[in-house]
């Protein structure tokens, strides 16, 4: 082979270069995904907000929870609509611990349009049971502290929650189990006579 | 010679680049085509030879298997070559096979885009010289590419060659061609749709569509005659979707055509676009004639969809750092079930992943269906920086998007007061204020109670000056607490000590004296807060009985006179003189011994944010 020819052959393979890598810059653009994707990395958890305590006992996690009001509420079958407890209340209603544990107060604000309206959260947890209670209401003198087992927590206004418009108090229990970082929200409750 | 050489190079170079710059692959792929069709004959030419083809589906790809049967009677050498042409025009297959047995079959695949037609040809060499080909063309309907990805392809309809006339489910006839002149006009028809099957309602003008959640991509193709009817035209189509559980994305509707026509020989086809569950495209025939909805799809999404029900903080007003406790709840309103192992979570937002909190995620908690809630609680530390912080979060399932309404707040992030100092000044001989400025011992000269101003008792008290800064626009200090302790070092306690205050810069009122009984409590610092608003007195008690906080003493208190029945007072937990003023200067006055003991000042200070600051035994 001559040098012409080998000079030929290297400036069509410099050409086929240039195409090659115009097309794969197109393909590679076309490919590019347009909506964002959070990347893999950079990420930071929240720890778990409940872990049990070297006191759990799974067995007592089973057992009844004091009703978070009045007996009959939490009898009713028809209040409890897929593990939430809801209840239209009458004015000041007090709310009990359903277990002994660690009392949490807040400020909860429910979207609606461009305002936000607000209502009280309570949450109740216990390490040594693995237990978390949620208490959504209108109310007042929740306050942040260790409580017993029927104790009165907050006192709940008749008012109708933002977020359950045909109900004034909504209850949910969520479980959490010893060994691993699962819980579990407990479709239905047993409550204590 | 050598130059011309280069030269004639180079020119080959340019010209053989330039051709590359040039290069069209549809229009190259376009002549190939041509060259390979020119030898189409009759059928005829190969006595009983008969093509079929017959194809399978999925997604994009097309496999089609061409099917040969016939007589090779008089061919002394066969072959065939099989080849088929989409919009490109591009050959994908050169297959020589001498097999001269029939029937013959040849598969193939190929990923085809929109809604294409595929002229699929068969050629057959008796002799590379005269070579012959049947027209095995068949239209290939692929489905086409959704706009997301993650859409599933629901269910197709395509045209039925048995469906000629009425207005069943593969073809819509408006006009007289229909059969059934209520359809003339603005033509309606009721579709409905599931995964596996379509139906259209039997009601002769109704045709609102309702849908599921799908995605659906209508085609309507206009098959008048193009030579016959070039006025007859479709404008556009209407289907309307009333469950509210449709989420409509993608592309949005558009006809090439500016006023919108779909003439005869054309079609148009689109995503439905606006999300949103009522969705309408209308249809308008201007000329009767056939007017087929030809090919209509239907994609089902599942869809990643939530709510914020609740967004829930310990206070929406946070220290510095300080500690907290979250709760947001979101609702599942998408078709697709929420798993911790499918990388559910919730993100934080505004911006993106950002860690003013200390954290970006927080794990789903535990599965959820469509329809149910979710609680994601969390502990949170306030940002180190003063300011107002975004407080958005969002469902996110990482590796594939974000999705779904945000849960939003502001938080007000404050820095406390800070105390800068605590100066104590004297003159009197008799109490001495230590290098540190904010401690003194010494003897009072005067013992015995005091109440009232004056006399030379009052000469030379003592000056305290709490400096203070508030911090944050708009914010000041409100109050200023200063008062002196005894952190009992050596042996002895006070006994009995009496002191006196005089509240700010002056002493014009007798009544701010107070008058206190030292009685030393281990480590007991006091500071006396007085609230103006309801007259009362409070001490703050650090001791662990009542466990750091404010204690109501206005019942010890009487006109800045301490009640204690006699002396020495037994309470333990009674503590001694401060008082707020706004001004933060300060004197004092010591009546009784207090045992040559060192006493510490400390001071408290609260601003306008209701934030307080307190600090000990202050160096200056």
């Amino acid at each position: 082979m001559n040098s012409s020819s080998k000079l030929i052959l290297i400036l069509i393979a410099i050409s086929a270069l240039i195409i090659g890598l115009t097309f794969a810059i197109i393909s590679y653009r076309q490919n590019t995904p347009k909506t964002a994707i959070p990347k893999k990395d950079n990420k930071v958890y929240a720890n778990q907000f409940l872990s049990p305590s070297s006191n759990f006992n799974p067995s007592l996690q089973q057992k009844p929870l004091y009703c978070p009001l009045a007996l009959s509420f939490c009898l009713n079958k028809t209040n409890i609509n897929n593990g939430t407890l809801l209840v239209k209340l009458s004015q000041s209603t007090p709310l009990f611990a359903a277990f002994d544990g660690d009392l949490k107060s807040l400020v909860s604000f429910h979207p609606k349009g461009l305002q936000q309206e607000q209502f009280n959260t309570a949450i109740l947890s216990s390490p040594d049971l693995g237990l978390i209670a949620y208490y959504e209401f209108i109310g007042s003198g929740i306050g942040d502290r260790k409580v017993k087992e029927g104790e009165i927590i907050a006192t709940a206004s008749s008012q109708l929650l933002p977020t359950n418009p045909s109900h004034s108090l909504t209850f949910q229990v969520v479980s959490v189990n010893s060994t691993s970082s699962a819980m579990l929200r407990l479709d239905s409750f047993s409550f204590k006579q | 010679m050598r130059k011309i050489k280069f030269r004639i190079i180079l020119f080959l170079f340019t010209i053989i680049f330039g051709l590359l710059f040039l290069y069209n692959p549809a229009s190259a792929a376009y002549y190939n085509v041509f060259d390979l069709d020119h030898s189409i004959q009759t059928n005829s030419q190969f006595g009983n030879f008969a093509c079929t083809v017959t194809t399978t589906q999925a997604g994009n790809t097309i496999q089609a298997t061409v099917n040969i049967v016939g007589d090779i009677t008089g061919f002394n050498r066969i072959g065939w070559k099989l080849s088929h042409n989409n919009n490109n025009d591009e050959d994908i297959s050169d297959v020589i096979d001498t097999n001269t047995t029939f029937p013959k079959s040849r598969s193939f695949n190929t990923t085809i885009a929109g809604n294409t037609v595929y002229a699929t040809t068969v050629t057959f060499y008796s002799n590379p010289a005269s070579r012959q080909a049947i027209d095995c063309s068949t239209t290939f309907t692929t489905d086409p590419t959704p706009p997301d990805t993650t859409a599933t392809l629901l269910g197709r309809v395509i045209k039925n060659s048995s469906d000629t006339q009425s207005c069943n489910e593969n073809r819509f006839y408006f006009g007289d061609n229909c059969g059934n002149s209520s359809c003339q006009g603005i033509p309606n028809y009721t579709i409905t749709w599931s995964q596996n099957n379509r139906s259209q309602s039997t009601g002769n003008n109704s045709c609102s569509a309702q849908g599921t959640q799908n995605q659906p991509r209508y085609t309507f193709e206009n098959t008048s005659n193009p030579e016959g009817d070039k006025n007859g035209r479709l404008t556009s189509a209407q289907i309307n979707f009333s469950d509210p559980n449709v989420f409509l994305t993608g592309w949005g509707f558009a006809v090439t055509d500016p006023a919108g026509n779909i003439y005869p020989g054309s079609s148009q086809g689109s995503y439905f676009s606006s999300p949103g569950p009522i969705q309408t495209i209308q249809v308008k025939v201007f000329r009767d004639g056939e007017f087929k909805f030809n090919h209509l799809w239907f994609y089902y999404k599942e869809l990643n969809q939530a709510s914020c029900q609740s967004i829930s903080l310990s206070k929406t007003t946070l220290l510095v750092g300080e500690q907290f406790t979250g709760n947001i709840t979101m609702k599942n309103e998408g078709s697709k079930p929420w798993s911790p192992g499918a990388n559910y979570r919730l993100g934080s937002q505004n911006p993106q992943d950002n860690l003013s909190w200390g954290f970006n995620r927080v794990n789903l908690p535990y599965s959820v269906s469509p329809a149910q809630g979710v609680n994601f609680s969390f502990n949170g530390a306030a940002p180190t920086t003063p300011g107002v912080y975004n407080f958005d979060w969002q469902m996110v399932q990482d590796g594939v998007g974000w999705f779904g309404q945000k849960c939003t707040t502001k938080v007000t992030v404050v820095s406390p007061p800070s105390i800068s100092s605590l100066q104590v000044t004297n003159s009197d001989s008799n109490q001495t204020v230590d290098s540190t400025g904010a401690r003194f011992t010494g003897t009072p000269k005067v013992s015995g109670l005091q109440n009232s101003e004056g006399g030379s008792n009052w000469n030379n008290p003592m000056n305290i000056t709490l400096n203070a800064t508030a911090i944050g626009a708009g914010n000041s200090i409100k109050q200023y607490f200063v008062a002196f302790y005894d952190k009992k070092e050596g042996t002895s306690a006070i006994q009995s000590a009496y002191s006196s205050i005089i509240a700010g810069p002056t002493n014009s009122d007798p009544n701010v004296q107070l008058k206190s009984l030292l009685i030393a409590h281990p480590d007991a610092g006091f500071l006396l807060a007085y609230d103006a608003t309801t007259s009362k007195s409070y001490v703050w008690d650090p001791t662990s009985g009542n466990s750091n906080k404010w204690v109501d003493i206005s019942g010890y208190v009487s006109n800045g006179w301490p009640v204690c029945a006699s002396l020495p007072c037994t309470n333990t937990n009674t503590y001694y003189i401060a008082y707020p003023v706004s001004t933060g200067v300060w004197k004092i006055r010591l009546f009784s011994i207090f045992g040559g003991k060192t006493m510490y000042t400390a001071g408290y200070v609260t601003d306008t944010n209701g934030l307080s600051a307190y600090q000990a035994d202050i160096n200056p």
